[in-house]
């Protein structure tokens, strides 16, 4: 198992009058070559348990697993980890700082001591995987667009040589288009490079059409754990806590109600969309 | 009736500097705007990411002023300094972080603090707060510290602090990008309801095409121009222009875009979930 949480608790502000249980008995387990949606309303604790992941936050009990080994164990490499189980924040543009794209990239390689021609080579890579073009290396990272940004921020995170890849909301603020493009560059990470990924996202459309398996969060608890179609099926219950099916599969399921049959096994909108002709014409 | 906003060919420009100051290049940001918005309308203001859409909603309560142009606001020209004053109360904005907009540790007080600041006397200010609360439905939170509010309820908040200063218009600049589909839903349907019962002058800025379904017009944005205006029928039926522009239709627009390309005869302007369920029944049950 690439990563494993055994019975995790975190409470946050203990004492504080502020306390909070962020995560609550969390049981999970990340196979390699996983392609993980993490959903819940705010405060849900997605991004606590991203933070769990790569060991920025120690859990209040029980254990976090990589490669099924506490990563809090005393001899345990947490600066070895944090490369493995990268993490992209919320805003990463927010973070670039270098005067130029391909420096920033280099940042994390060459912090971690790598020797000058390797970062070099893995800035390349990363750029490359991410879909930068060679004229924009030598750019100021703040010339360019939103969804630019975004990717080079992603950048230096793949320089990193991963393991696992976690995004926390990767697609906030941007332009329709601009989702798209970073959507379909988790894809190609996950198909082409095999590279795990967690993305944790409050759009049940944005982690429907890419995810091979949905997890829900609830306060803090993990509520339902399967692949989305199975996960659709309880949209009562997401509505109950602030969240929703995707509005194609809402309109599926309402046709359902006047008669429809078909389409239970649908999760994109072209695929309820085909269900639906193939009902009507039937 | 005067039209809330009037913008005539307004332009604005900006200078990027290096670092000893010298300018390295003019960026034309608006480029040519002219509209009108009515009063009382429900305006959506869609464009891809650097299209001009910030910028525009930052002139329109003087915090940009025109390069060229000129944009009048309630009748006041925003490019005369002494209107700025009477612009911002006539104007209310509501930002994209809902962290970086409350101020108070008290939900009440933060509503109090806009009308306060204009010398508004205490009764006055206390029956604003009371009003402007229950319009977004955030009264049973008065006593609540807003840092331990939800996203969505903090927007609202906001939203309220800025109705307590009775503005004429309200701009919203994508103040749901932050928020999960239940904070989502609840700042755009206090939105569509002060609009509709207070009869206040709402212009949305936003990337989700859902939130702009009910408006009653709109302008999608393209390079500090506008690219295209029209209704929302008028422009969610222009699916390859909107794909141009780097957007998209709403998702009941393209779940009946989908049926007609395999041939269902769905109506071609269908805007919302209810009117693509009654297409596909009359398609199943009618013929």
């Amino acid at each position: 198992m690439l990563m494993e949480l055994k019975n995790v608790n975190y409470i946050y502000g203990i004492g504080s009058g502020y306390e909070k249980h962020a995560v609550k008995n969390l049981n999970l387990r990340i196979g390699p070559g996983e392609f993980i949606g993490v959903v819940g309303h705010t405060g849900s604790g997605k991004s606590t348990l991203a933070r769990l992941l790569n060991g920025l936050e120690k859990p209040t009990s029980g254990q976090v697993c990589y490669h099924g080994i506490d990563i809090h164990n005393k001899d345990f490499d947490r600066k070895e980890l944090r490369s493995k189980v990268g993490l992209v924040f919320q805003y990463p543009e927010h973070q670039l700082f270098e005067v130029s794209v391909i420096k920033d990239v280099e940042f994390g390689p060459r912090n971690i001591g790598l020797k000058p021609l390797e970062v070099e080579l893995r800035a390349y890579n990363a750029l490359k995987l991410t879909g930068i073009g060679e004229e924009l290396i030598d750019a100021s990272p703040h010339a360019l667009s939103g969804g630019q940004k975004r990717r080079v921020a992603i950048a230096g995170v793949l320089a990193m040589e991963p393991e696992i890849l976690i995004l926390d909301e990767p697609t906030a603020g941007l332009d329709p288009q601009g989702r798209t493009e970073i959507l379909e560059l988790l894809e190609r990470l996950h198909q082409e490079q095999g590279l795990t990924i967690l993305l944790i996202s409050h759009s049940m459309e944005d982690v429907a059409r890419y995810a091979d398996r949905i997890l829900v969060m609830r306060q803090g608890e993990l509520v339902l754990d399967g692949p989305p179609a199975r996960i659709f099926r309880y949209e009562e219950e997401l509505q109950a806590i602030g969240l929703n099916v995707p509005e194609s599969i809402g309109i599926l399921h309402q046709l359902q109600k006047h008669g429809m049959t078909g389409g239970e096994d649908c999760v994109t909108a072209e695929e309820a969309a085909a269900a639906i002709a193939a009902w009507i014409r039937k | 009736m005067r039209p809330m906003i009037q913008a005539h060919e307004l332009a604005y420009e900006y200078f990027r500097r290096d670092e000893e100051g010298n300018v390295t290049e003019i960026k034309r940001a608006l480029d040519g705007i002219s509209l009108q918005v009515k009063a009382g309308d429900f305006i959506g203001i869609l464009g891809a990411n650097g299209s001009g859409k910030s910028t525009f909603a930052r002139h329109l309560n003087a915090l940009l002023v025109p390069s060229e142009g000129t944009l009048l606001v309630d009748g006041r020209d925003t490019g005369k300094e002494e209107n700025t004053f009477q612009i911002r109360q006539t104007a209310g904005m509501v930002f994209q972080n809902p962290d970086n907009q409350i101020i108070a540790n008290v939900v009440e007080e933060d509503v109090g603090f806009g009308p306060e600041n204009l010398g508004v006397p205490t009764e006055e200010i206390w029956r604003r707060v009371e009003e402007s609360l229950k319009s977004v439905g955030m009264y049973a939170y008065r006593k609540h510290s807003p840092n331990k509010l939800s996203g969505g309820q903090k927007q609202r908040v906001a939203i309220a602090g800025i109705l307590a200063m009775r503005p004429k218009c309200i701009i919203l600049d994508e103040p749901t990008a932050m928020l999960d589909p239940a904070g989502r839903s609840n700042v755009i349907e206090a939105m569509a309801q002060i609009n509709r019962e207070e009869n206040i002058t709402v212009i949305l800025i936003t990337h989700n095409m859902e939130e702009v379904v009910g408006a009653d017009y709109l302008y999608v944005m393209d390079e500090g121009k506008i690219g295209m205006e029209g209704t929302p029928r008028q422009i969610f039926t222009r699916a390859e222009e909107l794909e141009r522009y780097r957007l998209t239709l709403p998702e009941a627009a393209r779940m009946a875009l989908l049926l007609r390309q395999k041939g269902i005869p769905i109506p071609p302007d269908v805007l919302d979930r209810q009117e693509l369920i009654e297409g596909i029944l009359k398609c199943k049950y009618n013929t």
